[in-house]
């Protein structure tokens, strides 16, 4: 194979595995302090997509490139607040429910908020292609590839490094972890654990929100999105190992190697392949790769 | 064993008034009715993992598709016409499917679990996907020329409705009332008895020899093969068979099921009956069904805490005690 192909597909790999991070991160994390297996998040990355898609298509004639910055950040601010209106509503409610229940309520609030993309937009899709073709190619070792890619990859990466520096050396990251490992002693301290649990949830929906900002000039926004990504980035978290930080990372690399190795060999074959690796992963390591 | 009683007794009475309906429901109500009670069927199976094993399934519409692509693919690529044999064929499939499926799930509980399911359901999506393609398959079964025998009966060029109300119809709701019963005999056996113990404490049991993963195993398959015996059911009535009836979001509105209906044994009815009929209600008025589902699900389960059965014993027991305690007083 020549070393060009490599190297693009290696920046595919990045690419993904980005946006996998992006929505793996906060569904971990929500999930180790709070034990809500959030299904909702993939509503929350519908409909920033589509409020990235809407504001693309709108206003590119008239910012230019600058519309794509503008979609990214107001669509983290519609999924925080979306987040911020349903927190004391119905997450809160629901913490301390059975695991069945709250699969049923974030279930119906998926439902919700996938639909709701539905009936503000409409069901045909919404191409937002514009920031990728006004921005233009790189060429790398002869083959040229969507500059907007690599600019993903690396804001990708500097947010990545801000997220494990937040978790593991702010003040606040060593209390959500705290919480992550033993709530009871964490609250016992005096930390406050309803403002700890909003928090956290408010976090992960702006970086669902920013996920769906940012994947949305390269994929078109289509109904239904958000379910697949979710799916996809469940599989990274049993990958990864369940509430583990460093397993979203290690999960969402591999996945995303899996997926393009796997792409590249037996086109046809994408997801079934990393279902079955996953299950694989799961029988040999039940606690995820992370486990040591 | 008061208890025992009701059940056995509102099983009969369920029995004998369903059994009329094909001679005074109109056709739409009829068909409603009939598919009611094989998703009741799929809500008892799924309340028995969820219930007495505390397994959360996410995967179970794949044993329901398996069931349906039993019976699709013996009649349409086979020539298979005899509904009974087609059946038979779908329970030994999705047997077979969830006893696979159930003894690498098992090995894990919780969410574990629960990925598991919805992974190896892919897999059979996908599966399914190649081999029969995205728009799945249209029977031939009771309209064609062939004749289809059901039982002793035989039905050739017949309309679906006709074959409903002139023999599937009890085909049906005997399944339901065997697979009610037979699930009733199930959770009240040492099985579930020991599985619910294992919920409380598992590494007593475990400590004392018993093997948990055999149980929920054992448990698994059962559920999954009665939740297949619904997809073979389905078919014959519905014509054709895709792949979506196997997407995630099917096997979380089965789980539905149970939790709108409640902890009780006949909850689960109650929940396929509210979940769908609500479904039916709303893409009546609005095609943004899932909107109104959506918040209908947030609402019922949040508001209630627990399923409309338990809400129906608390108001049962809060009026029937303050009597008594008097009653006992005068």
């Amino acid at each position: 194979m020549e070393p060009a192909v490599i190297v693009l597909h290696a920046l595919e790999t990045f690419f993904y595995a980005v946006v996998l991070l992006l929505i793996s991160f906060g569904l971990n994390l929500s999930y180790g302090v709070t034990k809500l297996l959030n299904i909702s998040h993939g509503g929350l990355i519908s409909i920033s997509g589509y409020v990235a898609a809407a504001i693309i298509v709108s206003y590119t004639s008239m910012l230019g490139i600058y519309a794509a910055l503008m979609a990214a950040a107001i669509a983290v601010l519609a999924a925080v607040l979306i987040s911020f209106v349903l927190e004391p509503l119905v997450f809160r409610p629901s913490y301390l429910l059975r695991e069945e229940h709250q699969l049923i309520i974030t279930f119906g609030l998926l439902l919700v908020l996938e639909d709701l993309t539905r009936i503000i937009w409409g069901s045909s899709p919404i191409p937002a292609r514009e920031p990728v073709i006004l921005i233009g190619n790189v060429k790398i070792l002869s083959i040229s590839y969507p500059f907007y890619n690599v600019a993903v990859i690396i804001a990708g990466s500097l947010i990545a490094l801000a997220l494990w520096f937040t978790i593991h050396s702010t003040r606040w990251g060593k209390i959500v972890r705290a919480f992550s490992s033993d709530p009871e002693t964490a609250n016992a301290i005096g930390v406050n654990t309803w403002k700890i649990f909003k928090q956290v949830i408010l976090f992960s929906a702006s970086l669902a929100g920013l996920a769906g900002g940012i994947i949305i000039p390269i994929t078109t926004a289509t109904p239904g999105i958000g379910f697949e990504m979710l799916l996809l980035a469940l599989l990274v978290i049993v990958i990864g190992g369940l509430g583990s930080i460093k397993g979203a990372f290690i999960g969402s690399i591999l996945t995303s190697a899996i997926r393009t190795v796997v792409v590249l060999l037996f086109p046809k074959t994408e997801i079934v392949i990393l279902y079955g690796i996953a299950a694989v992963i799961l029988i040999i390591k039940p606690k995820g790769l992370a486990s040591s | 064993m008061k208890d025992i009683e009701i059940h056995w007794t509102a099983l009969a009475v369920m029995g004998v008034v369903l059994a009329s309906f094909p001679q005074i429901l109109p056709p739409y109500y009829l068909t409603f009715i009939s598919y009611l009670l094989i998703y009741s069927i799929i809500g008892l199976s799924v309340n028995l993992l969820l219930r007495n094993a505390g397994l959360v399934s996410i995967g179970h519409a794949a044993f329901f598709t398996v069931g349906a692509y039993t019976v699709a693919a013996l009649n349409v690529y086979m020539g298979v016409f005899s509904v009974d044999l087609l059946i038979l064929a779908g329970l030994i499939a999705s047997a077979a499917a969830s006893l696979l499926i159930g003894s690498v799930s098992c090995r894990h509980t919780r969410l574990y679990f629960a990925i598991l399911t919805v992974s190896l359901a892919e897999v059979i999506h996908v599966i399914l996907h190649w081999v029969y393609g995205a728009s799945g398959l249209a029977l031939p079964l009771v309209v064609s020329d062939e004749k289809t025998t059901l039982l002793w009966i035989s039905f050739s060029r017949t309309s679906r409705l006709d074959f409903l109300r002139n023999g599937y119809y009890y085909y049906i709701l005997g399944c339901f009332l065997a697979s009610a019963a037979f699930l009733y005999l199930v959770q009240r056996s040492p099985l579930s008895i020991t599985l619910n113990a294992s919920k409380q404490n598992e590494e007593r049991l475990i400590s004392m020899g018993t093997d948990i993963y055999r149980l929920r195993t054992i448990s698994f398959t059962i559920s999954g093969t009665l939740t297949g015996l619904a997809g073979a059911l389905w078919t014959p009535l519905s014509g054709l068979v895709d792949p979506h009836m196997i997407h995630w979001d099917i096997s979380i509105q089965y789980l539905a099921y149970a939790v709108v209906g409640g902890s009780s044994f006949l909850g689960p009815v109650l929940g396929a009956f509210i979940v769908n009929a609500s479904m039916e209600v709303f893409t009546i008025y609005t095609l943004q069904w899932r909107f109104l589902l959506g918040l209908f699900l947030v609402c019922i389960v949040l508001l209630l805490k627990g399923g409309i059965s338990d809400m129906l014993v608390r108001i049962y027991t809060s009026q029937a005690k303050p009597s008594a305690s008097k009653s006992l007083v005068s």
